[in-house]
């Protein structure tokens, strides 16, 4: 599933984008699942055909997704990420979720944890 | 007395139809995407449920139109076929595959509401392609085809088998038959052989336009069912039961609809073609009394050919009045999902 808020701050492409990366990311979408066709998935969600398609592009660009005339738009395979990610990402939005924060103040703490972890030395000798 | 023996024949086929579907359906029981909507697909909204209803009776009117247009049109050909000798027979070759494609035309043309999108609510969308061959069956697709296919390949040799007839129109079956003979001292002698035709035969006169309406006939079919997978989903997750029901049965008429023509259209051709080859495979045995009449014989193996051509005609007839039972049966399930949603609305706004 994946779902376009109109009242959202991001844009639908944003919002297409970063939810088919996470989700490929996740390993729910296995490698090789075939994606709905351009026009499909840009009538379902009642946005433009290029909004879908640019979302598409920017996948293939960052090597998530391939597109072929015959075979559609598939799933790249060795892109899911690490198991320990996963279940840190999983115990953030549990622990943020019980203590009542929202999805934004969530990804607000996550972005300062962020900005923390790579002006950290410890961080930088991993890059 | 000869059309009343047909009248006789089409009734005693649509008795058997109807009887045939009546026991494949309850053999084959299962849940209708009628009831599935009963079940669990009715929205528990006012809205989602107005425009479930308005969904299922534009489904239902459009599906009924389709019914008429290719019924009209295909009873239009028969008349022209009636009503026009010199065309010997085409139109009531071309009769079911053109009726249907004029069917799916007004079906697919016709308009039908689209699902409903709340003020600024999200909307949800699947991840997983539709095609024309999703809501249904693989069986309900590759028999059609697997027929469709069979009746280009017999027209293809039918077409090869035929001859032309005294106006140059190849639509007869031409063959060597035994001509006449005499007899001498109470033995046959001097048997002669000469070229016999028979027709109305499916050559390349009734072959070719019926070979050009069949592949026009398969694109009409693909098209529909594209157009019934396209559409945009809901937008809510709520509404997915009852659209999925509602694609599954645009899908069932689709196929039966089409099927039915091309039963019907191949029923007849194999009718027409065992008919032929039945009375061209009986040769007369010559007889040296001159007062007998020549009893005959068999030429194998087109007599046995014609008499399986035979059967199968019967057998598709037969298939063909199921299928169209069944296309009517559906506009009917179609309307009653949408007055069962009705009902439902109506005892909420009484509540």
């Amino acid at each position: 599933m994946i779902t376009v808020d109109p009242a959202s701050p991001a844009s639908p492409v944003e919002q297409i984008r970063s939810q088919l990366a996470a989700q490929i990311r996740a390993g729910r979408l296995a490698a090789d699942t075939r994606l709905p066709p351009v026009r499909q998935l840009a009538a379902d969600l009642r946005v433009a055909p290029g909004s879908v398609a640019k979302a598409y592009k920017d996948l293939e660009a960052a090597g998530l997704l391939r597109t072929a005339r015959a075979a559609g738009t598939r799933v790249n395979p060795g892109q899911v990420t690490t198991r320990s990610l996963l279940d840190a990402a999983e115990e953030l939005a549990h622990t943020a979720h019980r203590e009542g924060l929202s999805l934004a103040e969530a990804q607000g703490l996550l972005a300062q944890a962020w900005a923390e972890a790579e002006s950290s030395p410890d961080t930088a000798r991993h890059h | 007395m000869g059309s009343a023996f047909g009248l006789v024949a089409i009734g005693a086929v649509t008795l058997l139809a109807i009887a045939l579907w009546a026991v494949l359906r309850r053999a084959l029981g299962g849940t209708r995407p009628a009831d599935q909507i009963g079940a669990d697909g009715v929205p528990s909204g006012a809205s989602g449920r107005k425009a479930v209803q308005r969904a299922f009776r534009a489904e239902a009117r459009a599906a009924l139109v389709a019914l008429l247009v290719g019924v009209g049109v295909a009873g239009l050909l028969i008349g022209v076929g009636a009503g026009w000798s010199r065309l010997y027979g085409l139109p009531y070759a071309l009769a079911g595959s053109v009726g249907a494609v004029a069917g799916l035309v007004a079906y697919s043309l016709l308009p039908r509401p689209s699902w409903p999108v709340e003020g600024n609510g999200s909307i949800v969308a699947e991840l997983s392609p539709r095609g024309p061959t999703s809501f249904a069956r693989q069986w309900v697709f590759v028999l059609p085809a697997a027929a469709a296919c069979a009746l280009v390949v017999g027209i293809l040799l039918a077409g090869l088998f035929s001859a032309t007839d005294e106006n140059g129109l190849h639509r007869v079956f031409q063959r060597r038959s035994l001509s006449g003979w005499s007899t001498e001292g109470g033995r046959v002698v001097d048997v002669q052989y000469g070229l016999s035709s028979s027709g109305p035969f499916p050559g390349w006169y009734y072959g070719v336009p019926v070979l050009l309406a069949t592949v026009v006939l398969v694109a009409a079919v693909y098209w529909a069912l594209f157009l019934a997978a396209r559409a945009a989903r809901p937008a809510s997750t709520e509404l997915f039961a009852a659209d999925t029901a509602l694609r599954t049965l645009r899908t069932r008429f689709i196929m039966a609809a089409s099927s039915a023509a091309l039963a019907f259209q191949i029923a007849g051709l194999a009718a027409i073609s065992g008919t032929v080859l039945r009375a061209s495979h009986l040769d007369p045995v010559p007889t040296a009394d001159p007062d007998a009449v020549p009893g005959t014989v068999p030429v194998e193996p087109g007599h046995t050919l014609a008499l399986a051509l035979v059967l199968l005609a019967l057998v598709l007839a037969v298939v063909a009045v199921v299928l169209l039972v069944k296309s009517i049966t559906l506009v009917g399930e179609l309307w009653a999902a949408g007055r069962a949603t009705r009902e439902r609305l109506d005892l909420a706004r009484a509540r």
